[in-house]
């Protein structure tokens, strides 16, 4: 009774078992075939090595085409020009300025009995005169530089451009004077001249008082040299810290200003001239703090709490 | 060097730490079983259903149950679970008609007998979908693992460096996020996989337990 029951009660054929291997095919093909569609296909690879590797093996090459292109880039020589130009400038002012006193003296000889009066007047006249000489300093000089640029070779044209320039200044002047002190008519002129002539002798004679002021830590022309080398010290120090961005074209500049600690250590770096690409900008920055305790120079006079810093990712 | 890393996939799998190498093989096999599952899943439900279509039509085209019966044991190997109930209930009822008790106790152990067959059938059916709702919920976990762990070691190292940057760390973390990746895509097809298959075993059974219902009221209509 129990046993045909449970005989007949138990017909489990299990089928599908040709299925397994199936199966088991179909999903080790499935895996190696995106397997190697990844590995093969797909490709993360970071691409910016071989630009690096080139920046490294032919910073020289490109250093040379760069000079070669235009010498002025190379952040060697530009720290001396920066002091340089401050100079330069000066010789061309007391050029024209001679000659004009010379034949302005000529038609007017009644200024000079009466020199006397200069003395007295630049007293009460401390701030106007100050203010008058600079900007006709300033504005003669870029006349002069323009026209020097234009035509380097022919200097006596524009001492002869000049003369013609400046008596209509001093027509300018004396109504400017005019409504501030009426009484001295003829004294502005005098004021003028006086004052052209005492800017240049403190242009040409006391060099380091006149300059000081203006350039702040740049002290006079012996220590040039010394700065320079020691911005070349700092931007030696930093450019070894720097990690250059990958996808910098070239080698761009940017400008910084630093502000440092008496011993070297970087407080603040700001960025007043971007090089044209953000992450070169940062990287620099970074460069500059991560070489925080910057050389100190052996002038001690050279040293400056806020630095000026030129920098490039490569070396010239 | 670290620039220049290579970041392909394979290279990364190689470059990964022992543990998350290890997470990563558990994975890549969970994958691997739960495709298997998958494909033979696949295969058996097709069948199931293929059959029982072809079972329906051929019962409700009016056909002798026990040349149906027949047809059936010739090929047992490649019956459906339809079939199968069928066959257990013809069967028991055979054996109930020959003993010639009364009809409601008959017709009563015919209904278990058919109940037996469907429970194994759908258990047949059922089998080893646990393991892709297991894969699908487990894997994500054991990949986040092998990523947790892959970060911990790449930020370890990076702490002994005095320059950090992101090239030091991002390697680490790429090769830690294939672990993610690798349990995410044994996770989902697991998932769909056993949703999908939930849905048409469950619509099998739905129609083996009405054709049940029919077939006992056919049969109690012959025992009269």
């Amino acid at each position: 009774m129990a046993e045909p029951f449970f005989r007949s009660s138990a017909p489990s054929p299990r089928r599908s078992r040709q299925g397994k291997l199936l199966a088991m095919m179909l999903a080790v093909g499935l895996h190696l075939l995106l397997l190697s569609f990844i590995a093969f296909s797909v490709r993360w690879k970071v691409g910016e090595p071989s630009p690096l590797l080139v920046d490294l093996v032919a910073a020289p090459q490109a250093a040379h085409t760069q000079l070669a292109k235009n010498p002025d880039p190379t952040p060697g020589p530009q720290p001396a020009p920066k002091p340089e130009p401050k100079p330069e400038p000066a010789p061309p002012k007391p050029e024209p300025r001679p000659e004009p006193p010379k034949p302005l003296p000529e038609p007017k000889p009644e200024p000079k009995p009466e020199p006397p009066k200069p003395a007295p007047a630049p007293p009460p006249k401390p701030e106007p005169p100050k203010a008058e000489p600079k900007p006709s300093a300033l504005e003669k000089p870029d006349i002069a530089l323009k026209e020097e640029a234009k035509k380097p070779e022919p200097k006596k044209e524009p001492p002869k451009e000049e003369p013609k320039k400046e008596p209509p200044k001093p027509e300018k002047e004396p109504p400017k004077p005019e409504p501030k002190k009426p009484e001295p008519k003829k004294e502005p002129p005098l004021d003028d001249f006086a004052k052209l002539a005492e800017a240049r002798l403190r242009q040409q004679s006391p060099n380091a008082p006149a300059q000081t002021p203006s350039t702040g830590g740049a002290p006079g022309g012996p220590s040039e040299q010394a700065r320079a080398t020691y911005i070349d010290q700092i931007r030696a120090k930093v450019r070894g810290n720097i990690v250059v961005p990958p996808g910098v074209q070239g080698n761009p500049e940017a400008v910084f200003i630093v502000d440092q600690l008496p011993d070297g250590t970087v407080i603040n770096v700001r960025l007043v001239q971007s090089s044209g690409n953000p992450a070169l900008d940062a990287a620099l920055e970074r460069a500059i703090r991560r070489s925080s305790p910057l050389p100190l120079p052996e002038d001690k006079r050279l040293f400056e709490r806020t630095l000026t810093l030129k920098l490039r990712p490569l070396a010239q | 060097m670290n620039v220049t890393t290579d970041l392909s996939f394979t290279h990364l799998i190689l470059q990964a730490s022992v543990p998350v190498q290890l997470v990563m093989l558990i994975l890549v096999l969970l994958s691997v079983m739960s495709w298997y599952w998958i494909f033979r899943k696949i295969f058996q439900v097709r069948h199931a259903r293929r059959r029982t279509d072809a079972f329906e039509t051929s019962f409700w085209q009016g056909s002798d149950l026990e040349t149906l019966a027949r047809m059936t044991e010739t090929r047992l190997q490649h019956a459906g679970p339809m079939e199968l109930v069928f066959l257990a209930a013809w069967r028991e009822f055979l054996r109930q008609r020959s003993r010639s008790l009364d009809p409601a106790a008959e017709l009563e152990s015919v209904r278990r007998a058919m109940r037996a067959a469907y429970q194994r059938e759908m258990d047949e059916l059922e089998a080893h979908l646990s393991f892709l709702a297991s894969t699908a919920s487990v894997a994500p976990y054991i990949g986040l693992l092998g990523t947790v762990w892959g970060i911990m070691n790449s930020f370890r190292g990076l702490a002994n460096m005095t320059s950090a940057t992101l090239s030091h760390v991002a390697p680490g973390i790429a090769e830690a996020l294939i672990a993610t990746a690798i349990g995410l895509f044994a996770a989902i097809p697991a998932a769909v996989a056993y949703n999908h298959f939930t849905h048409d075993i469950e619509r099998l059974s739905v129609r083996i337990e009405t054709f049940m219902e029919e077939l006992t009221n056919l049969l109690q209509r012959q025992l009269r």
